[in-house]
């Protein structure tokens, strides 16, 4: 309606969780005590009022006739042309985005004051999630790069906060410096993408890169050859920075062992918001990316390679949360996938999907992990189906949203990719998604039967308390029902030349059929003990160990660019260039020494030397 | 008077004080060392008067030699520097450890010399000045006259050495300054 | 008695070269006095063997170029010889009672 209401709810939304996290941390500066209650209250407040405020904005822009809204509150930086401002970007892509990171943070929010209820660290906790989530809506709202950085970063550093929640134990730390540094690697990689940008293009602002590099680097529509030109280079430096943020190969060994902090914040940074910035950054500059097909066809290897790793590493995974950690970079890759495939609206909507039931399955793993009395091993748990009934059917939802069975949320989403690449003509593409479909529908039930079904290991020590239950029950519901892809997603990624080719039919059975084979081969497996028993030395062992360790990433790393850099450093300790700063000291070592002797508090010392200046100036005065 | 006779007047006298002078600062005695000075205070006064300044050979009799000489002579008394100290300087005077010193003052005498010689470049010659008499009236009227500050600015000079004098000579309890 | 009218002594002069000789061999006498003494009191008489030195050159100058300006600052030498001898005194005084020696290498608390 009018221009001012929309653009003070845009403003609300992200500067109220960005308030609250203030008022968190800055209390106990000035010595205020906020009881728990108030804790709660504001936070969750916080993120329901800013889901209530997209809420609103999602009915302004589809009743009203404009298709995107844009809003400036300031200017940032003003230096020659180089000209950057505080300014909100609105379409249906971020109105999605902040629908998500909203709804299913509040959801979170509601859950955590169940789940860390009796943590001593309760005001920060939520102060630093409140952080999380305005940096990453900043991060969505953003219409210039810059802007999107900063929320960039600060996603990060929320991120390495919330895994290192627990920091007296320090491989919480070792976990979230990991986060931070393999991140970091992308950044800048992300950061000189930047600086490239603007100094081809002259701008910052989202839409005018878009204009403003078709113009300059414009694509032959008959242009099969894969050039490695600016826009290419330009292209592939951002995917580095999405590729950190968003835990894929080659970045992607620190996604597993960030499930060292709280599972509400694995279910909201590593499931449902932080990890989607990356997908959400190739989305937003579809433009930009369009115009290379050499860094649309990387973006497509790198899912295809990913989901394919990380699917094959949760196959023989034993704790609960790593499985599902393998699991998010796995349909994260299936997002590059489509993304890279041209397929823009569809990565969104798996993202959305995604969000969901990668929400509820953190969640109910949570609970899962409460009751169990914090156990992570899934082969210490078993027939818990009749103990924790809710918690069981949350997970079959889940579970089967993941393994995208019929008529699940996950179905239409994965559908549609596997569409998509049909459409595309990317075969090869396709039977590596299949393959990654029929692993993901396995191990995801592998993980069902063994925790839920069979003898039981371990007796449950309560049942999930109350505010647990409801984000449960609500993000269930949206994993059953919320596969309706938005029509504005729609509308703002396809051209006007593309249509839906029909399938045949033996395509359409076959895409359904694979997981659901895969479930039942599962459920057989299953009923044969294969899993969690030991297995005999030889081939099979070493290449279930080969998947354990996540295809040896970190073993890879620590040996060719760690271990060389630490003995490089120490052997540097006496390098030549201390050398120039070690005589500095010692000279003037010599030198204090050398004039201490001139003030040992001797009056006839200190005269001669005055009569001595005084006859060699003469000297000098007399001769000259 | 002839010029002759003043002129060897001058330097008898100017000898009798280097004379007394190197006596001073060579003897072991402290009374001795302060009665060579007095000499050497005595000639110096009478190469003013052979300069034709008669109030400052008054001046330099009555307030230094008479004086400040006198203050030296009782805080010698005071101090008590008596058979022992004579026996300490005796030791610790030694000529042969002022080589170092004495080489300076050579030094400083040499370019004396060579400044006052025909080897350098001399520009002042016996000017052929003549030797008026500058007695107490032209001084008077100086000093009532263009320097009447500075008589102001001497008497407070006075008066901060003499408050500083008493507050240093003053016998204070065991209590720190 | 002082005569009314200034005295002139035909053609006599003392050399000024001899002057300034004299002077400066008393000064250097003194420099070699204060670097040399070890006693405190020495040290101050040394001193004042400068300050008479100074004193000479002063009213030798003032002769040369018939002025009475020499003896001026001349009064003002004899002034601050006063001054300072008697506050060195007494510092001497006060050294004596805390150190109960005049050694000036055993008084050097300067250092540091």
């Amino acid at each position: 309606m009018d221009h001012q209401y929309i653009s003070n709810l845009l403003l609300a939304v992200p500067l109220l969780p960005l308030f609250t996290a203030l008022v968190l941390i800055l209390a106990p500066l000035f010595s205020i005590n906020l009881p728990k209650i108030a804790t709660s209250v504001l936070a969750v407040g916080s993120i329901a009022t800013a889901a209530l405020c997209s809420l609103l904005l999602n009915s302004q822009l589809t009743n009203g006739l404009d298709a995107n809204f844009s809003s400036i509150y300031g200017n940032w930086i003003h230096v020659d042309e180089f000209s950057v401002s505080f300014g909100f970007y609105l379409d249906s892509l971020s109105l999605v985005m902040i629908s998500i990171i909203t709804g299913v943070g509040f959801l979170i929010h509601l859950y955590s004051v169940g789940f860390m209820d009796q943590d001593k660290d309760y005001q920060r906790y939520f102060a630093y999630l409140n952080l999380f989530v305005a940096a990453m809506l900043i991060l969505v709202l953003a219409d210039n790069l810059l802007l999107l950085f900063l929320g960039w970063e600060g996603v990060g550093l929320c991120s390495y906060l919330l895994i290192g929640f627990w920091h007296d134990n320090t491989n919480n730390n070792l976990a979230a410096n990991k986060a931070f540094i393999m991140t970091r690697i992308g950044d800048t990689g992300m950061a000189i993408g930047l600086f490239l940008l603007f100094f081809q293009l002259g701008t910052l602002d989202i839409q005018l890169i878009q204009i403003n590099a078709a113009a300059l680097w414009p694509l032959d529509e008959n242009n099969t050859v894969f050039s490695f030109d600016m826009v290419t280079i330009c292209c592939l430096l951002l995917l580095s920075g999405a590729v950190g943020k968003s835990g894929q190969v080659p970045l992607q060994s620190w996604l597993p062992d960030a499930m060292a902090g709280p599972t509400p914040v694995s279910a909201l940074i590593h499931a449902a918001t932080m990890v989607t910035a990356g997908v959400y950054l190739i989305a937003r500059l579809h433009g930009l990316f369009e115009l290379s097909p050499l860094a649309m066809q990387c973006v497509s290897a790198v899912g295809a390679v990913t989901l394919f790793i990380a699917a094959s590493a949760a196959l023989v995974q034993n704790d609960v949360k790593r499985i599902l950690a393998y699991s998010t970079i796995s349909q994260i890759g299936y997002m590059f996938l489509a993304l890279g495939a041209g397929a823009f609206s569809a990565a969104i909507f798996h993202l959305m999907t995604h969000a969901f039931f990668k929400a509820l399955l953190f969640l109910s793993a949570g609970a899962l992990i409460y009751c169990m009395h914090h156990e992570h091993n899934i082969f210490r748990m078993g027939g818990l189906a009749k103990k924790l009934p809710l918690v069981c059917v949350c997970f079959f939802i889940g579970c089967a949203a993941l393994a995208s069975l019929p008529l699940m949320s996950g179905f239409f989403s994965k559908e549609l990719i596997l569409e998509s690449l049909l459409d595309e003509h990317m075969y090869g593409y396709w039977v590596v998604a299949i393959v990654g479909a029929f692993m993901t529908a396995f191990y995801s039930f592998r993980l069902f039967f063994v925790i839920f079904y069979g003898k039981n290991n371990k007796e449950p020590d309560t049942q999930p308390s109350k505010s647990m239950i409801i984000p449960l029950s609500v993000l269930a519901l949206l994993a059953l029902f919320g596969g309706i892809q938005p029509q504005g997603l729609i509308d703002l990624f396809t051209t006007t030349e593309n249509t839906t080719e029909t399938h045949s039919i033996g395509i359409v059975i076959f895409t359904i059929a694979v997981p659901l084979c895969a479930v039942a081969f599962s459920w057989f497996q299953f009923k044969r003990k294969v899993f969690g028993s030991d297995i005999k030395p030889g081939v099979l062992k070493q290449i279930h160990k080969f998947l354990y360790s996540g295809w040896a990433f970190d073993w890879f790393y620590q040996r060719v660019f760690i271990r060389p850099f630490i003995e490089n450093t120490y052997f540097n300790r006496n390098d030549v260039i201390d050398l120039f700063y070690k005589a500095l000291t010692s000279i003037s070592q010599w030198l204090h020494r050398f004039f201490n002797q001139f003030q040992n508090g001797q009056l006839r010392w200190y005269g001669s030397s005055l009569v001595l200046f005084c006859t060699a100036a003469l000297t000098y005065l007399i001769t000259s | 008077m002839s010029q002759v006779v003043i002129e060897t007047l001058f330097y008898i006298t100017a000898g009798i004080a280097l004379i007394g002078a190197l006596l001073t600062v060579t003897r072991y005695n402290a009374v001795h060392a302060l009665l060579y000075l007095v000499i050497t205070m005595m000639a110096i006064s009478l190469i003013f008067f052979l300069l034709g300044a008669s109030f400052a050979a008054a001046l330099q009799i009555i307030v230094y030699a008479g004086a400040i000489m006198v203050l030296f002579v009782f805080v010698t008394m005071m101090l008590h520097q008596g058979e022992i100290t004579i026996k300490q300087e005796s030791m610790l005077f030694r000529p042969g450890r002022s080589i170092g010193v004495t080489f300076l003052s050579v030094i400083l005498f040499a370019e004396t010399l060579y400044l006052l010689s025909p080897l350098a470049d001399a520009t002042f010659t016996t000017t052929g000045a003549q030797i008026n008499h500058i007695g107490a009236k032209e001084i008077g009227l100086q000093l009532f006259g263009p320097y009447l500050i500075l008589v102001e600015v001497s008497a407070l000079l006075l008066l901060t050495a003499l408050i500083g004098a008493f507050h240093l000579g003053r016998r204070h309890q065991e209590q720190s300054l | 008695m002082i005569l009314e009218q200034p005295m002139i002594i035909e053609q006599i002069m003392i050399p000024e070269q001899a002057m300034l000789f004299f002077s400066l061999a008393l000064f250097s006498i003194g420099v070699f006095g204060v670097l040399v003494r070890r006693n405190l009191l020495f040290i101050l008489i040394s001193i004042e063997i400068m300050l008479n030195a100074v004193a000479v050159l002063f009213v030798a100058a003032s002769s040369y170029h018939n002025n009475s300006d020499g003896q001026i600052m001349y009064l003002l030498v004899l002034t601050l010889a006063a001054s300072e001898a008697a506050v060195g005194l007494g510092l001497v005084i006060q050294m004596y009672r805390r150190m109960h020696t005049l050694d000036v290498d055993q008084l050097s608390s300067m250092k540091e």
